[in-house]
Parts: C-alpha cells; structure tokens; sequence
C-alpha cells in the first residue's frame, strides 16, 4: 500500500469496498468488515472524502482485506499522518492479524513498529544489519545505535 | 541549446544572404510563389513553436489569430477605416490583446482544456466570419482594396513573388533573431522555468500566469504578423485562413521541424512546402495530407528535425577534443 | 417565449449527448478526443445514407453500432499505443484524425448540403402556446433525456460503471483493484463514440448535412466540457443545458455573432470558478 491513503474521494465508502475485482461473496465479506470497522459502517453512504484522515486509513486497509490476502505490505503507512494519529494507526495495525493476514510493515517510527511487530529486520544502506523478535531488538544496544536513535542519531530521516 | 551563443548569428546571417540571393536563382515564378508562401506559412509555425517551448502548450487554433491579422488588413482597407499603417500595427496588435487576456482568463487550466479552448476561439472566429455575410461576404472571401503605396514601398512589391519572398525572408530572419533573444533574457529563463514546474516557479514567489500570457500573446502576434503578410500578399481573403486545417498545418510544421530549437519550425515549414511541391496531383485531398502527416511525425519524429539535427551536433561536439 | 425555451432545449440535447462521450473518454484515457465532432459528422452522415435505403431507425441503429465500433477500434489503434506518451501526442493524434475523416466524409458523399427527413411516424407538429412545434424536436429532446438517465443509472448502479467512476478518479488505484482498465476503456471510448453517432443521427433531420458540421458543435462541446468541469458528468449535463439556451437566443437576437456567445459565457464562468461549475469526479 502506497503511503498516503489512497481512497477514491469521489465514490462513497461501500462503493470503495465494491470497487475490488474477484472477491467472493462480496457482500458478506463487506458486512465482515463492517463489524471490524464500526465507524466506517457508520458512514457507509458517506463519500470517502468527506472522512477523516484516520477514517480514511481505516477505510484503505479494509479495502486491501477485501479479498482475503494472506499479506499485505505496508509501505510507511504513518508517513501521512498527524503525529497525533500515529499511535491509533499503529493500534489498527496491531489489529490487523486477527483478519488472518501477515503484514510487514516498512517503517521510519521504529520503536513504535517494533512495539506492535512480532518480528523486525534492520536495514543499513541496503543489507539486512540486524533482525530478531521485536523484544530482542528493542533490547539490542547495537541495534539502538543503527537506528533505534540515541541522542545524535535521530530516527527521523 | 547546443549551439553556442556566438555561432547561431553567424548561421543566421549566412542563411539570411543565402535566401536573399534565392530569387535571383529561381526563374520559376510557380516556385518562387510556393517559396513566399512557404517563408509565411514559417512564420506562422514559428508562433506556434515559440508558444509549445516557452509555454509547453498546444494550440490548435493559431489560425485563428493569423485569419484575424489577414481579416483586419482587408477589412480595414476595404472600408477605408484608417490608414494603412494604423491597420498593420492593430492587425498585429489586436491578435496579441486577446491572446494576453483570453491566457488571462484560460492559463489557469490544465495543458489539455487550453488546447481545446484554442480550437474552439479559432474555429468561432472562423464561424462568425461565415455567418456574418455582411461584414466579409462569408464563404466567398473578400478582396482587399490596398491603398496603392504601403509602408513607402509600392504595392506590387507586396504582390509579386520576386520582391515579397524577400520581404517575408526578411521578417522571418528579424524574428528568428529576436526571438531568439527573447529566449535568451531572463523572461525568456523565467518563463521556462515556469514550463518546467509552475507550482515551484510559484512557490519561489513568481507570479506564472502573468508570464505566461505574455508568451501567448508574443505567439499570437507573430501568427497575426503571417496573416498580415499573407493578405498583403495575396490581396485577397477567404474564412479558409481560419480553418482548422491552417491550424492543422502550423502544428504539422512545428512538429516536423520541432520546437527545442527557435528556428525548428521554420525549417519545418520548408520541408513541409517542398513535400506539399511533391505531393501534387494529391493537393485535392490536401486536409487529409496534412491530418496523415501530423499523425505520422508526431508518433516517428517526437524530436523533429531541429531536435535530431542538435543532437547529433551534440554528439559530434562530445567526440571533438 | 416557450417554442424558444424547447428550442434551446433540442441543441442542449444533442450537446449533452456528444460532450458526454467526451467526458467518459476523459475520465478513462486522460485525453481529449479532438475528432470527436468528425464521428458525430461520421454518424450523421451514415444515418443519412442507410436511412435514404431502410429508413430512419434502422439508418439510427446502423450509425450507433458503426460508431461504436470505430471507437472500439479507435481505443485499440490509438490511445491504448499512446497511453504512455504525453497528453499532448494523443490530442494532436486525434486532431490529425478529424482533417483525415473530414477529407475522407467529402471525398464519399461530396460537399454539398444534404438533407435527411425526420421519420414519418414523428415528422408531424404539435400546437403549443399557439405556435406549432415539430413533433421530431420533441422527441430529440426525449432521447436525450432517456441518455441522461440511462447513463446515470448505468454509472450509479452498474458494477461497471461503478469501475468507469472510480478509474476516473484514479486509473492506477482501480487498476490495483483487479479492475481490467485496459477493457473498461475500449467499452467506454466505444460507448463514447456511440453517442456521437446517436447525436449525430438524430441531429441530421435538424441541420444540413455538410463535411464541416462537426465544427461548430465540436466548439460547443469542449465549451461544455471545460465549462462543466473537467471529467464531471454532473456538471457537462447542467453546461450542455446552459449552452444550449445561450447558444439558441444567441441565433435568435444576434445571428451573426452567435457562434462567439458561448465562448463568451465560459470566460466568465472560468473567471468566477476555475475549474468549472461542477469539480471532477463529482
């Protein structure tokens, strides 16, 4: 998924839902993801773009469960949000494998992605440079000197 | 670009003399006419040239400011409205004006509804002349009754092909080179600039649509100045001057010649004039020649000839110690 | 007043069906289809000719499904090679087309005006307000409004047209979805250059048949188009009503500058809203 959340503004939310090609029993599997998102089954009739902008997030991960993946690949899905919206974008993430699906995430905010990850991989100028359990790199001082940030090395970048 | 600043007005100049003793070369008056109408037709295409590399935008309706300048002449000699002076510079002028505040109006759009609104000006002004029989006979065209002295010089040397190609040759050298400054100023820096990225040009603190409507009225006034030419020339004035396939045939030559270069399109025109010589018998059919041709140089040549010729320039530059 | 007002009504018809095809071509290959009024001249001019052999329906019938094939192929031959290119290649493409098919419309059926009777089953007149009027303008104004419901509905309630609307709005993401664009666009661009045709068909008992009569309407349309909003359906139905009305007291009260009129209106109305009455994907 690409960074910003992309919804189609013009359609209403059950029309963003429809719009994915190939799923089976399409309207059971939206009334699933209903019960999971109750705000957006609030505004169902809504356009997307009227939402909010976590609402909006909320709506673009429904859409990539649509059809059932077993993974899906998040590319800096905090990178567009309010630093205030960053912890309940992380929340909905953590959620996430309750839908039966893998994620990896790619992520700049590495502490807080750590903190919901059941694994993590750092990468130094390309090569993986250390990868653990979440725990053991949050506990690992030399992963805190590639990146986790210490003073000088900030994580932002 | 790849030509240095020192060489284009040596070329120019040479060119300049070669095409001056052209006519002295030529004995057929037929090929001399063609000639004349090839240098207007340049002129034409130079204007929309300078607009697509300036500005990066398309018209399709430039005939419709060369049919307003060529309209304006013979009007205004018709009617005896002003004298014959007045009614170059407003021919000339007028196109511009409307140019700068129809881009006033229509440059904040994207690129393709500008294009289409080219077309649709030009192609209104081109029914009106057709339904307003009073003003210009419609359909039938109207002759223009040229004073017998014009600018100093005799009338006739504005109607034969001998003297007018060097009158017309010259015009086009004293644009190539002015436009060429033009491009080289800081106006000419800044409105490429804006091509380039209008909302960073912006952001940086320069106003863009101001800029750019000059550019439009610069192009306009240059296809009103071919239109001048072309009724001075031919004493005579049809709605055909602003047709679509006037339009169609400036594009074809900008496209053909290409628009990096400033004299791209001139040479355009030329090429374009020797293969309608060639063409013919075909001439009846001379819209879909023109409509065929702009499909196929615009998909093979993106370039065009000025843009291929450069870049092997280019290239044998690089080899050169 | 009335007959004026219906009048008004007839052109705005004929110049919401033609824009509209304009506007779903738009909405799916991001270009403008500068011989757009060649394939409504293309329309009229077929509808002519098989009308004058098996009638006006089957001469209606036989247009739209020619046009809707040449738009097919239209789609196949030239904007899905050019899609990767610059707007600009595809327009002057397309422009290059319509000097073709113009040529080519003379060249078969020559450059006199034609013309071409309503069918007989509508060619009577109805009294209204004291005047009479054509019972064929009526029923032109009818197929026009059975095209904004129909295709409204098809937009709305389709599963199709619910992929037309959201690759209008973003081609890349609906791709993503698993939406066949590649498909979508050729059935749009056909369904497009079908309307044309339709448009063109119905106006032929209207106007004379000539090779330029794609011009003037070609005018009125992008007019409509950009006044309307770029790539907003909404908004090309209320510019083509607008224009119609403007366009027909325009030949009422100054028949001479007419075709300025408007071109005028839209100046204005870019001035007050630039980007149009209606925004896109709207």
């Amino acid at each position: 998924m690409p960074q910003t959340a992309n919804v189609f503004p013009s359609l209403s939310v059950m029309e963003n839902l429809l719009v994915v090609v190939g799923v089976k029993r399409q309207k059971q599997r939206i009334a699933e993801l209903f019960d999971a998102f109750p705000q957006l089954a609030e505004h169902r009739r809504a356009r997307a773009g009227s939402l909010s902008g976590g609402e909006r997030q909320q709506l673009a991960f429904a859409r990539a469960l649509m059809p059932h993946p077993r993974m899906l690949v998040l590319d800096e899905p905090t990178a567009a949000l309010a630093p205030r919206k960053v912890a309940d974008a992380f929340a909905l993430i953590r959620g996430l494998p309750s839908f039966g699906v893998s994620i990896l995430v790619v992520e700049q905010r590495a502490r807080q992605s750590l903190a919901v990850s059941d694994r993590g991989f750092i990468l130094d100028g390309g090569p993986v440079a250390l990868s653990g359990t979440a725990q053991e790199l949050l506990a690992d001082a030399r992963a805190a000197e590639l990146y986790l940030g210490r003073g000088d090395r900030a994580s932002a970048d | 670009m790849s030509i240095k600043r020192g060489v284009f007005p040596i070329v120019l100049l040479a060119i300049a003399i070669a095409g001056g003793v052209l006519p002295t070369l030529v004995g057929s008056a037929l090929l001399l006419t063609l000639l004349t109408q090839a240098v207007i037709n340049a002129i034409l295409a130079s204007g929309v040239g300078f607009l697509v590399r300036q500005n990066g935008l398309v018209s399709f309706g430039h005939a419709g400011f060369f049919g307003l300048g060529a309209y304006i002449v013979a009007l205004s000699a018709t009617y005896h409205v002003m004298p014959i002076g007045f009614a170059l510079a407003l021919a000339i002028l007028a196109p511009a004006l409307l140019a700068l505040l129809l881009g006033l109006a229509i440059l904040r759009l994207v690129g393709v509804a500008f294009s289409m609104l080219t077309l649709a000006v030009a192609q209104a002004f081109y029914e009106l002349v057709l339904h307003w029989r009073e003003l210009a006979n419609g359909d039938d065209g109207i002759a223009a009754e040229l004073p017998p002295r014009i600018l100093g010089l005799d009338l006739a040397m504005f109607q034969q092909p001998g003297s007018m190609f060097l009158i017309c040759w010259a015009m086009l050298i004293l644009l190539l080179f002015g436009l060429r400054l033009l491009v080289e100023s800081p106006f000419g820096t800044l409105t490429l600039a804006i091509r380039e990225n209008e909302e960073r040009a912006r952001f940086i603190g320069f106003e863009t649509i101001v800029p750019r409507a000059i550019v439009y009225a610069i192009s306009a006034a240059i296809a009103a100045l071919a239109g001048v030419l072309f009724t001075l020339y031919n004493g005579f004035v049809t709605p055909n001057v602003l047709y679509w396939s006037l339009s169609g045939e400036a594009l074809v030559m900008a496209v053909i010649g290409g628009t990096r270069a400033v004299w791209g399109p001139a040479l355009g025109a030329v090429i374009f004039f020797l293969f309608k010589d060639a063409a013919g018998d075909l001439t009846e059919h001379w819209p879909a020649i023109i409509g065929g041709t702009l499909i196929v140089v615009t998909v093979l040549l993106p370039r065009g000839v000025s843009g291929t010729i450069t870049m092997l320039l280019e290239r044998l530059g690089a080899r050169a110690p | 007043m009335l007959i004026q007002l219906l009048n008004g009504l007839v052109y705005g018809g004929l110049l919401y069906v033609l824009s509209v095809g304009l506007v779903l071509i738009f909405g799916l290959r991001r270009v403008v289809n500068f011989a757009h009024g060649s394939l409504y001249m293309l329309g009229a001019y077929i509808g002519y000719t098989v009308a004058s052999l098996g009638g006006f329906w089957l001469g209606l019938v036989v247009s739209v499904f020619a046009l809707t094939v040449l738009g097919a192929l239209l789609d196949r031959f030239v904007f899905r090679p050019l899609q990767d290119e610059d707007p600009i290649v595809t327009m002057l493409v397309t422009f290059g087309l319509l000097l073709v098919l113009e040529d080519a419309v003379r060249t078969v059926w020559g450059k006199d005006f034609l013309t071409m009777a309503p069918p007989p089953s509508l060619s009577g007149v109805l009294l209204l307000t004291g005047t009479n009027f054509p019972v064929y303008r009526l029923a032109v104004i009818g197929i026009a409004i059975l095209v904004a419901i129909g295709l409204s509905l098809w937009l709305r309630l389709s599963r199709v047209g619910l992929y037309v609307r959201a690759s209008s709005v973003d081609p890349v993401t609906t791709g993503m979805q698993g939406v066949d664009t590649e498909r979508l666009s050729a059935t749009v661009v056909a369904i497009g250059a079908g309307l044309a045709g339709l448009s063109g068909t119905i106006s032929a008992p209207l106007v004379a048949l000539a090779p330029s009569m794609g011009g003037s309407i070609l005018i009125d349309s992008f007019v409509v188009v950009v006044t309307g909003g770029l790539g907003s359906f909404t908004g090309a139905f209320i510019a083509a009503m607008l224009i119609g009305q403007v366009h027909n007291w325009g030949v009422v009260f100054v028949p001479s500058a007419a075709p300025m009129i408007p071109l005028v209106l839209m100046v204005l109305v870019l001035i007050w809203r630039p980007s149009g009455l209606v925004r896109a994907g709207a």
